[in-house]
């Protein structure tokens, strides 16, 4: 199974190994540091499960099974939350395994911080009027029915 | 020419702004109006009014960045209003349900235009970004709200200024001697308080709510350029400035139960509002009640997670350039987390060290 990020709703940048992403639809933004951050990266360029558990295991001192585990309850979150959407395998021919060099580094959980205090910013406006010519406008209380 | 040719984007969207800057000549040619050449970021922005009554609402808060004629204009936006002038905005080509954030209209996005209509208002922009031209246009000028009169033309703005690698951002910025900070965060978070306590007390002020950064894409310095001379604050808040009293006092937007005051700064501080600076560093305000103001480093990623999300999720649009821009920002300039503290004359000096620091080490 592969997943992408839903770019038509999200934005993200990456500082300090720490991913800021921005759901434009629902208003919430995300933290996610750690192996997320690896995820994440692999995420965008279409990437399997497989090969993000390989990844990792070539990455950090983690288990495949470990790793799999991992990657699973990231992206079911990130999926729930409306970020990704399953594509077709095809797709991982753009996303060319990796390879780590060196020691593997000790084990880091991703961090995964969900805020959703602005959420009240992106509310949609229902338009219930319009004016003669079609444009939206709220009827005032100095104007008649 | 083919049906299909006859309705493409390309041609809708010409007959659209075409459509709506007849009803603006037609407006001006039954009631002239005043026309205005702004310079912001060395850009030239041009707003050609028809009737009367609304450029006395919106020019305001923009008059410091009047400059003598010009030229030719990068943005040329036409206003006017139906109560002066007698004409009408064009018919809507589009019937839609709901606005996106910011007041967007989502089917005039797939024409390549941006149009944006205020509901409470009823104000109706619209922005063709290719052909650097836009409209605006409400029923009558009175129905201007204080929202729109401290930071006109923000919408449209904030439509505009990324095509030119410019951010609108929900920020506040000051500065000493033209070098200065940039203080974000939702609202609540202090920045605007910080941004007035420091203009009271002599300092230079780019903007208290909305700002225009240029994030240094391409090897220039990040800088902020003050778009609006304006300080905005409840009443408390007004006690808090005595300073700036008779511009407060001057001003047609006293403060009301539920309304700020909005003070218009470039006849009361003509040096030090509205001011362009050079940035140094990124401070994000927390109120911690204690005494002490503290500044304390932070990481970018989290300076970038209290600066953006309230910017992108307000001004809607090209989100992902946005955040691009400010994470270019964040990662170019040292970020605080500035812990404010009761002793309020100990927070202006605080910053002016900060920034006459780095004009040391610079």
């Amino acid at each position: 199974m592969s997943y992408r990020v839903v770019t038509q709703r999200v934005a993200a940048e990456t500082l300090d190994h720490e991913v800021v992403i921005l759901d434009q639809v629902s208003g919430t933004y995300y933290s996610l540091g750690g192996s997320g951050e690896v995820i994440w990266e692999m995420l965008v360029r279409g990437s399997s499960v497989e090969r993000m558990v390989d990844r990792l295991v070539s990455r950090y001192e983690v288990s495949p099974e470990a790793a799999r585990d991992t990657v699973t309850r990231l992206v079911a979150e990130l999926e729930r939350d409306g970020l990704l959407e399953t594509c077709e395998d095809a797709s991982v021919a753009a996303d060319p395994p990796t390879a780590d060099s060196g020691a593997r580094a000790p084990w880091e959980a991703p961090v995964f911080e969900r805020f959703t205090d602005l959420q009240s910013l992106l509310l949609l406006d229902p338009i219930h009027d319009v004016d003669a010519a079609g444009w939206p406008h709220q009827q005032r209380d100095d104007q008649g029915p | 020419m083919s049906e299909a040719a006859s309705t493409s984007p390309t041609h809708e969207r010409v007959r659209v702004i075409g459509e709506a800057l007849a009803r603006f000549e037609a407006a001006a040619r039954a009631s002239a109006g005043p026309t205005f050449d702004l310079t912001i970021a060395k850009r030239r922005v041009r707003l050609r009014f028809a009737g009367e009554g609304l450029a006395e609402r919106l020019v305001p808060a923009l008059a410091h960045r009047i400059g003598p004629p010009s030229g030719r204009a990068d943005l040329t936006v036409h206003l006017w209003d139906r109560a002066s002038t007698g004409v009408g905005m064009s018919r809507a080509p589009w019937s839609p349900r709901e606005l996106l954030p910011g007041g967007r209209v989502a089917e005039a996005q797939a024409l390549g235009l941006e149009v944006q209509c205020q509901l409470d208002s009823g104000l109706v922009t619209i922005l063709d970004p290719a052909a650097g031209i836009a409209t605006l246009w409400i029923d009558d000028a009175a129905c201007i709200s204080r929202h729109e009169a401290a930071a006109p033309l923000r919408q449209l703005f904030a439509s505009w200024f990324p095509t030119q690698s410019l951010c609108m951002t929900h920020a506040a910025a000051v500065g000493w001697r033209g070098r200065g900070v940039l203080l974000g965060g939702a609202s609540g978070s202090g920045k605007s308080t910080t941004a007035l306590l420091c203009l009271d007390a002599g300092l230079e002020l780019a903007g208290d709510d909305y700002v225009l950064v240029d994030p240094g894409e391409g090897g220039a310095d990040p800088t902020v350029h003050g778009l609006y001379a304006t300080a905005k604050v409840d009443a408390p808040g007004v006690a808090r400035l005595p300073n700036l009293a008779a511009a407060f006092d001057a001003s047609p937007y006293p403060p009301g139960p539920d309304d700020k005051a909005i003070a218009f700064l470039h006849r009361h501080a003509p040096e030090r509002a509205g001011r362009d600076l050079a940035l140094v560093a990124l401070l994000l305000p927390v109120v911690t009640g204690l005494g002490e103001t503290r500044l304390e480093p932070m990481s970018g990623a989290r300076a970038l997670r209290a600066l953006a999300p309230s910017t992108v999720f307000q001004h809607g649009g090209d989100g992902r350039h946005t955040l691009a821009m400010l994470a270019g920002l964040v990662a170019r300039l040292p970020c605080f987390r500035l812990a404010l503290g009761t002793d309020f004359p100990r927070i202006p000096e605080l910053i002016r060290d900060l920034v006459t620091e780095g004009a040391a080490s610079a």
